[in-house]
């Protein structure tokens, strides 16, 4: 007797494009698209220790399994119990090492590309273009991260920090995403694209830090030409709050919480 | 008689130069400087020099004061940790730059000057670090320029220029408590409030310095913009070891760390 087992394939959709194009973007508009996000993964590799959409997408997404760098393994045996499997590839990764990744595994390739992008590799890679924002980027770019995990940034100084990163102080700056703890325990994510109408500051879905130095994601990352990685770095840490300030801030916040005040 | 006053000079020489020229081309019989020699640009001494040859008249600011005696910025200077750490940095290096004759004429500086019905002073009549922003409650406005005996108050430190006109003087104070309190209500004369804007440290998104001629015959106000080679007082800012946002930010009109600009905010030092 012949015994025939169906498994459900995972539909595995890898998403590239230009730099600030809108990948995770789109990859959050198709989850939300879904009821349950319970069987869905998403792994952006290459991040390293600045998984700046991943941090963003998981708290959009509290039931969405993401996957860190180091978690490739992980991933990998996690695809076959999924319904749907997202991996978002950067920019500064080779296409060409898709394949290496998914071995013999079936995938659909989308790539989120600006309007007036007529002919690129990722034209000639994916099954779908999909519009996105209209982004300046370029190949010769840098990619310059840093992780500030366990810092508090002060709220206005990040304010002017980001005004200068995106009006070119610290180089010509076509993209930049953050995700930063401040004063009052909240974690702000950042967003720039050059070209692209700014956005204020999104409150991630969070809750709020307020028992010492936060102890989760946060940092920075940055594409530009010419980027002063020592003075981006430099003014970075001038916007850090030392413990003491850390403390008063959180005890305030605390005392505003309890009075059943909004902060 | 067609006067001309300066503020916010910070160090910045270049720009100093074109506003004295444009003054001189306007034929303004006399100077006041209302202070903010130093800070933040490359070139103190030569800033302070230039004031002491020509006798100028001039009020101290409160870089001025810090420099004297030593840093005692408020809460009010500061809107940020970064801003307050470029303060601190712009400080320490202007404290070891600048000359002790320097210093010296920094410290006789006077608190206010006074030119007739004019007063002169660097922040407000209260103190050298408020800020008389044009959007400032009124009340508290016109108190600001009653204190000063004067009907014209002129000032810097915001570092944009603005004309106010306090015409609706009509004011009501309440004396006393409950049953037993008073009413009292008086007119004041016009007053007028001039911010005469930065001369070395714009804030109008663009590099020009700013200033103001003032006519005491017609009381008419003049607010004047003059474009100069900031590119030198760039150039200069990285040579002498400021640090390089100093530049980017001179050269975008945006002064050299960003300034507190609530107009509710009333410095209580």
């Amino acid at each position: 007797m012949i015994i025939i087992i169906f498994m459900s394939v995972p539909n595995i959709i890898v998403v590239a494009g230009s730099s600030g194009a809108g990948k995770t973007t789109w990859v959050c508009q198709q989850i939300r698209d879904v009821a349950d996000a319970e069987k869905i993964i998403y792994y952006s590799p290459g991040t390293g220790t600045v998984p700046v959409d991943q941090t963003r997408i998981a708290s959009e997404f509290p039931d969405l399994q993401v996957f860190s760098d180091i978690q490739q393994v992980q991933f990998l045996n996690q695809i076959p119990s999924s319904d749907a499997v997202y991996i978002e590839w950067g920019f500064y990764l080779e296409l060409g090492s898709v394949a290496q990744l998914l071995d013999n595994l079936t995938y659909r390739t989308v790539a989120v590309l600006p309007s007036d992008l007529k002919d690129s590799e990722y034209h000639a890679w994916a099954n779908e273009i999909v519009r996105g924002a209209p982004t300046q980027a370029s190949n010769a770019e840098t990619l310059w991260r840093a992780v500030s995990s366990g810092q508090v940034i002060d709220e206005n100084s990040l304010e002017e920090f980001w005004y200068e990163i995106t009006h070119g102080a610290y180089g010509i700056v076509t993209r930049a995403k953050g995700i930063f703890d401040v004063n009052d325990g909240r974690s702000l994510y950042c967003d720039f694209v050059a070209g692209v109408p700014q956005t204020d500051f999104l409150e991630l879905d969070l809750p709020r830090y307020l028992e010492g130095r936060p102890q989760r994601f946060s940092g920075l990352e940055v594409v530009g030409k010419n980027l002063d990685e020592a003075a981006l770095r430099q003014t970075l840490s001038d916007c850090c709050l030392s413990d003491a300030a850390i403390l008063q801030y959180q005890q305030q916040v605390k005392e505003i919480l309890l009075e059943g005040e909004p902060v | 008689m067609k006067i001309a006053v300066i503020s916010c000079i910070h160090g910045n020489y270049e720009a100093l130069d074109a506003v004295l020229l444009d003054i001189d081309q306007h034929s303004c019989e006399k100077i006041f400087c209302v202070g903010d020699l130093v800070g933040y640009g490359p070139h103190p001494n030569a800033v302070v020099a230039q004031i002491r040859s020509l006798d100028i008249p001039t009020c101290a600011g409160c870089w001025d004061e810090d420099i004297v005696e030593g840093l005692n910025a408020c809460d009010c200077s500061y809107p940020s940790l970064l801003a307050e750490k470029r303060g601190i940095q712009a400080h320490e290096w202007t404290n070891k730059e600048i000359h002790p004759e320097n210093r010296e004429f920094l410290a006789q500086l006077p608190y206010s000057l006074k030119e007739g019905n004019l007063v002169f002073v660097h922040g407000s009549p209260h103190s050298n670090h408020e800020y008389l922003l044009p959007e400032l409650d009124p009340f508290v406005a016109l108190e600001r320029v009653l204190s000063t005996d004067s009907d014209v108050l002129f000032c810097g430190h915001t570092h944009v220029p603005y004309a106010r006109t306090l015409d609706a003087g009509q004011l009501q104070v309440r004396v006393g408590k409950g049953d037993k309190a008073e009413e009292i209500s008086f007119t004041s004369p016009l007053k007028r409030i001039v911010n005469v804007g930065s001369v070395g440290e714009p804030r109008h998104g663009r590099p020009n310095a700013t200033y103001v001629i003032y006519d005491t015959n017609t009381q008419e106000i003049k607010l004047r913009e003059v474009a100069y080679d900031y590119q030198k007082t760039c150039a200069a800012i990285i040579e002498k070891g400021l640090p390089a946002i100093f530049a980017w930010r001179l050269a975008h009109g945006l002064e050299y760390a960003e300034r507190a600009d609530d107009p509710t905010h009333v410095c209580t030092r």
